[in-house]
């Protein structure tokens, strides 16, 4: 009777023991698989993430866009091409500068004006002379730092 | 044996490596997330990788268009010629010999818009030159010649921005300093075919103009007299139109 009695009480502690530490383990291993990622933080000094500071970070840390070069800043002409030759009188000239600068456009003989828009395009529709046209395009943004681009197009209807 | 069945109890409670799940012996625990401690970096770090793929994306894209783009393309150049033949033609194109290659049916015109022929070039004269460019073969076939004189093409305007320090009230001359080059003066004349525009391209006055106010002007210079400019057109960066008064 005593051995049983010895024999039941210790399955009992064990049976007890076991259950918690099962139920403990159980936990342990469930606060492992779904704690939650912890989300890098750059740095300690890390500046405020405005636009214009994180593509700033961007530039320093991987050397590839190239945001505060003057190339973004200065005139440029995204069509015609330098020395193209079109069979329409009337060209479209687009581009870009500084944002709400003054452009000006200037032929041999006629001239045009136009302002490039908050985002720095701008579209301009000349008349061209048959032949060569010598075209220039100044741009002058609000602080009046002008920028220059000239280029040729032909306007010719012959077949080439 | 019964630390044998323990053990295999202990090993059964592990998730991981359960065999027999007993989650009614369990209480149901909901796990807690925490609070991310800054979630603004994230989407920094989020915006860097966009920017990056956007730049990969248009470098992959800048190499196709090179590698599908031909590399012929219809062009007109021009220039002085240096050398003629009646099978050769060779000009000054961007203080470079270029030798142009001619194509079997050239036609060739005059400055009298007339039709002419190779032989009839001279050397020296300016030409347009059409024809197919060929950017990898460093070649220029050329399929129309035009004798061009490209002096009177040139543009023989000036843009320049500055301020007017000093308005005539005798004649009408102004005189303007640019913004970024104080050591300079515009002495510049208006006349009857002058432009007066607003920023917003509305016709002014010559009145409108006045002393300290900021412009662009297009301008022809003076062949009589230099530092000295025709305006062709000026355009007043610092013009307010007057308040119209209402009616009480």
């Amino acid at each position: 009777m005593f051995k049983e009695i010895t024999l039941a009480i210790t399955l009992g502690a064990l049976l007890g023991f076991g259950l918690t530490g099962g139920y403990l383990a159980s936990q342990k291993s469930k606060k492992t698989i779904r704690q939650p990622v912890p989300t890098p933080v750059l740095s300690e000094t890390s500046p405020e993430p405005t636009s214009s500071s994180a593509i700033n970070k961007i530039t320093d840390d991987t050397k590839v866009i190239d945001t505060t070069s003057a190339s973004e800043s200065a005139l440029i002409i995204t069509s015609p091409k330098n020395e193209e030759i079109v069979a329409n009188a009337l060209l479209e000239i687009t581009g870009t500068a500084t944002p709400n600068s003054q452009i000006i456009i200037n032929t041999s003989l006629k001239h045009y004006q136009t302002t490039s828009s908050d985002k720095g395009d701008f579209k301009l529709e000349i008349e061209l002379e048959s032949g060569l046209n010598n075209i220039q395009v100044d741009a002058f943004d609000p602080d009046d730092n002008q920028s220059t681009a000239n280029f040729q197009v032909t306007y010719s209807t012959a077949k080439i | 044996m019964i630390f044998l069945l323990f053990a295999m109890f202990l090993l059964s409670a592990s998730p991981a490596n359960a065999l027999v799940k007993i989650p009614t012996l369990l209480p149901k625990v909901e796990p807690t997330i925490e609070a991310t401690p800054t979630a603004t970096p994230t989407n920094t770090v989020s915006d860097d990788i966009q920017k990056i793929r956007e730049v990969v994306s248009q470098k992959v894209k800048e190499k196709l268009m090179q590698i599908i783009s031909p590399t012929t393309s219809k062009k007109s150049i021009a220039g002085k010629i240096i050398e003629v033949t009646d099978k050769s033609l060779s000009i000054e194109y961007h203080n470079e010999t270029r030798a142009l290659q001619l194509d079997p049916t050239l036609t060739v015109i005059d400055a009298n818009r007339n039709k002419s022929s190779l032989a009839k070039l001279k050397i020296g004269q300016d030409i347009l030159v059409l024809g197919i460019d060929d950017s990898q073969a460093n070649s220029f076939l050329a399929k129309r010649i035009i004798v061009t004189d490209l002096s009177k093409l040139q543009i023989k305007k000036t843009v320049t921005a500055g301020k007017i320090v000093d308005i005539s009230k005798t004649s009408s001359l102004l005189t303007l300093v640019p913004t970024h080059n104080k050591n300079t003066l515009f002495q510049i004349r208006m006349d009857s075919k002058t432009e007066f525009l607003s920023v917003s391209q509305v016709k002014i006055k010559q009145a409108d103009i006045k002393s300290g106010h900021r412009i662009i002007a297009i301008l022809r210079p003076d062949e009589k007299a230099t530092k000295t400019y025709n305006a062709v057109r000026l355009i007043d960066l610092d013009y307010k139109p007057e308040p119209t008064p209402t009616k009480k």
